[in-house]
């Protein structure tokens, strides 16, 4: 991180207007109306750095080799040595936001911060904190020729911040992976901030495995234009505490968004799913997918919550949240909420939270499988919605398998 | 496996066939929560042979398939069931499967999410590793399951699908005698597989057992209508009711079961 003294006044101006922001809520804020289950201060904890040997074997076990470039970070700070690179093709910069500072100083200054919304205060805690992070810039009509992978290694408290700034009709994907200590406790923090311009399209997938000691926040902030289109996924496993937010504006019309999420809880977990949609021009679609798998004693929470103007006519929203119970002392609570001032729209949304299926359950085992793989199968069929989309290859097959370790 | 020689089968009406027990049911008693359901059910079906039973709604028959099959909502009170000798009653639902026995249900289960692919590979390798063979990677499943599904004119875009998930019920009842196809068991029970077929669905059903029955195996299909018996021809007709089976005979019953319908024989049994 460039200390004060040596970053520039911009960002040390922007950083205290944060830092004022997160002083007016505080971080104590459990019973808040965004925060009814879980408190900031619940993954603001003490934290231990993870030893050589075990960045060495997260990185090798999580970098994806069908990835055209892999940026690693750990305890929040870019790693060279173990990222994979290459240089840069024309209208295409990839590089670490403590470079950036410098390198695209005019980017940052323009959007850097820009989308956060000022009620969020972890997204403003961020701001403040934030060491290094994914600068990732497209210009217009350009396409990156793979999937850029962002791979963060947990370590002690960590605080990223990507920042991906895309130009008219550009066209990117993204991948973060996020682990972190299979044992110690680790706290990390990170917020990818991105505006899509007039027909740029970005898709976006966060894969989080905590080890037992992992507590994570995890934020996606999206300014969207005309006709841009965002798919963002995220699919989350292990931890201690974990918060996932989507901050996402269809602000052009004809814009689009697909949000899907997945988390799966066990043990003493507690996962939070918070979404933030809003619909302010007319003839956007927005399609929302949220699921649960709670095991054991652990808690998942989603409160999803889409706003449309009163002049985004001819809105298209969908959100369901469906979840399931797979013991008796697994817990789900699910909040999902419209608020429509426009008048010609179309919007539904649904809940549902249930148990596997008896029946199924039966009727797997007649035909020859086990109890155990009966209910992997069921777990499989539940996530299949959000798993079937994905291109076939080794993120696939890692969610696939930590799906099955039930 | 021995071949199928139609000098096996002996002529109608005949009670002795003369091939191992495959299948024997002795005085069993079956309730759902208070309501006693079978009341004292015999059965012994042979290697080789196929027995249709037929019966007025509601006489039991679909709880003797649920029965056979292991569904723990189902208490047995009395009586046994041996398959091959061994007490079927002591198997979990996935041992009786493997072991041989298989349950083509009244109404299959639909599962949003489940390709049927994967969950047939799946059934399947859990059966060949069963029986000490090696499991099928996907190439290999892939063509042995089209070459199956032409047996039973199955349209191969179905094994793409989740499992009868939005299926119709032509559809469905051909996905369950796939997985009979695919699974070769040793006895087979389907209840009503032919309820709700047209002609040619019906046909296609019909067929795929026809392909599996051999001296080695045998089958007991319920039905309401003679039509199916038919395509598949019975060696014995039983009659339940009531919970019992209260008349057996050939082939002959099921037409004679047509005309008169059962109250010349329920009357009787109550
Ligand atoms: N789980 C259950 N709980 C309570 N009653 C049951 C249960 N299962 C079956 N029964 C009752 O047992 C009787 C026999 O039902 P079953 O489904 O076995 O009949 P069936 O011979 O298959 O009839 P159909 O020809 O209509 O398919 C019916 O009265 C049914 O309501
Ligand atoms: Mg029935």
């Amino acid at each position: 991180m460039k200390t004060p003294a040596t970053q520039p006044q911009w960002l040390e101006h922007r950083r205290a207007q944060a830092s004022a922001l997160v002083a007016q809520t505080g971080l104590d804020l459990k019973g808040h109306e965004d925060w009814l289950y879980t408190s900031p201060t619940e993954l603001l904890v003490h934290t231990v750095s993870i030893e050589e040997d075990e960045i060495h074997s997260l990185v090798a076990e999580h970098s994806l080799p069908d990835a055209w470039q892999v940026l690693v970070f750990v305890g929040g700070i870019y790693h060279p040595k173990l990222s994979r690179t290459v240089d840069d093709p024309v209208g295409i910069a990839v590089t670490c936001m403590n470079s950036a500072i410098d390198t695209h100083q005019s980017d940052l200054v323009a959007w850097l911060g820009r989308s956060d919304s000022e009620e969020a205060t972890m997204l403003s805690l961020n701001l403040e904190r934030w060491t290094d992070g994914l600068f990732l810039r497209v210009a217009s009509g350009h396409e990156l020729p793979g999937f850029v992978q962002v791979l963060e290694i947990g370590s002690g408290s960590s605080w990223l911040r990507n920042l991906v700034v895309m130009g008219e009709d550009s066209k990117a994907s993204l991948v973060e992976t996020h682990v972190s200590s299979r044992t110690q406790s680790t706290s990390s923090h990170c917020v990818t901030e991105t505006r899509l311009p007039k027909g740029a399209k970005l898709s976006h997938l966060r894969l989080k495995v905590d080890g037992t000691g992992g507590h994570h926040y995890g934020a996606i902030v999206a300014q969207q234009e005309a006709e841009s289109r965002l798919e963002s996924r995220l699919f989350g496993f292990g931890g201690v505490v974990a918060r996932h937010e989507f901050h996402v504006t269809l602000d052009g019309p004809n814009a689009s968004a697909l949000l899907h999420g997945l988390v799966k809880t066990t043990g003493n977990e507690k996962a939070d799913l918070s979404i933030k949609l809003r619909h302010a021009s007319p003839d956007c679609t927005s399609e929302q997918v949220f699921k649960a798998l709670a095991d054991g004693h652990s808690q998942a929470n989603f409160h999803g919550t889409v706003f449309v103007d009163r002049d985004a006519q001819r809105t298209v929203a969908r959100q369901s949240n469906r979840n399931l119970l797979l013991s008796r002392d697994a817990s789900v609570n699910s909040r999902p909420q419209l608020e429509i001032l426009a008048d010609d729209v179309k919007c539904s949304h649904g809940s549902a939270t249930g148990r596997l299926d008896d029946k199924a359950l039966f009727f797997l085992k007649c035909r020859g499988l086990s109890e155990v793989d009966a209910r992997k199968l069921l777990v499989r069929a539940f996530a299949g919605e959000m798993l079937l989309p994905l291109a076939d290859g080794h993120l696939k097959e890692r969610i696939d398998a930590l799906l099955g370790e039930i | 496996m021995r071949e199928e020689c139609s000098c096996s089968r002996v002529s109608e009406g005949s009670k002795e066939m003369g091939g191992d027990i495959l299948l024997e049911i002795k005085g069993l008693r079956a309730s759902a929560g208070k309501t006693e359901i079978l009341k004292g059910l015999d059965l012994v079906v042979r290697r080789g042979e196929t027995h249709a039973i037929m019966g007025p709604n509601g006489a039991g028959k679909s709880t003797l398939s649920q029965v056979l099959a292991g569904h723990p909502g189902y208490t047995i009170t009395e009586g046994e069931i041996r398959l091959l000798g061994r007490n079927l009653l002591e198997m979990e639902p996935e041992v009786r499967s493997r072991e041989g026995v298989f349950v083509a249900f009244q109404y299959p289960v639909e599962i949003p999410g489940l390709s049927n692919n994967y969950f047939l590979r799946t059934a399947l390798n859990e059966h060949r590793k069963h029986k000490g063979l090696p499991e099928l990677d996907g190439g290999a499943f892939l063509k042995l399951v089209k070459e199956k599904m032409k047996l039973v004119h199955m349209d191969p875009a179905l094994i793409s699908r989740s499992l009868n998930d939005g299926f119709s019920g032509g559809q469905k009842k051909r996905n369950e005698v796939l997985q009979m196809l695919l699974l070769e068991p040793e006895l087979a029970l389907l209840d009503e597989t032919d309820s709700g077929l047209d002609i040619d669905a019906l046909r296609d059903c019909a067929e795929g057992v026809n392909t599996l029955r051999s001296s080695e195996r045998g089958f007991i299909v319920v039905t309401h209508y003679q039509r199916l018996l038919d395509y598949i021809q019975p060696d014995f007709v039983h009659v339940l009711d009531k919970g019992r089976i209260v008349h057996s005979g050939g082939k002959e019953l099921a037409l004679e079961l047509e005309e008169k319908g059962y109250e010349w024989l329920t009357a009787a049994s109550s």
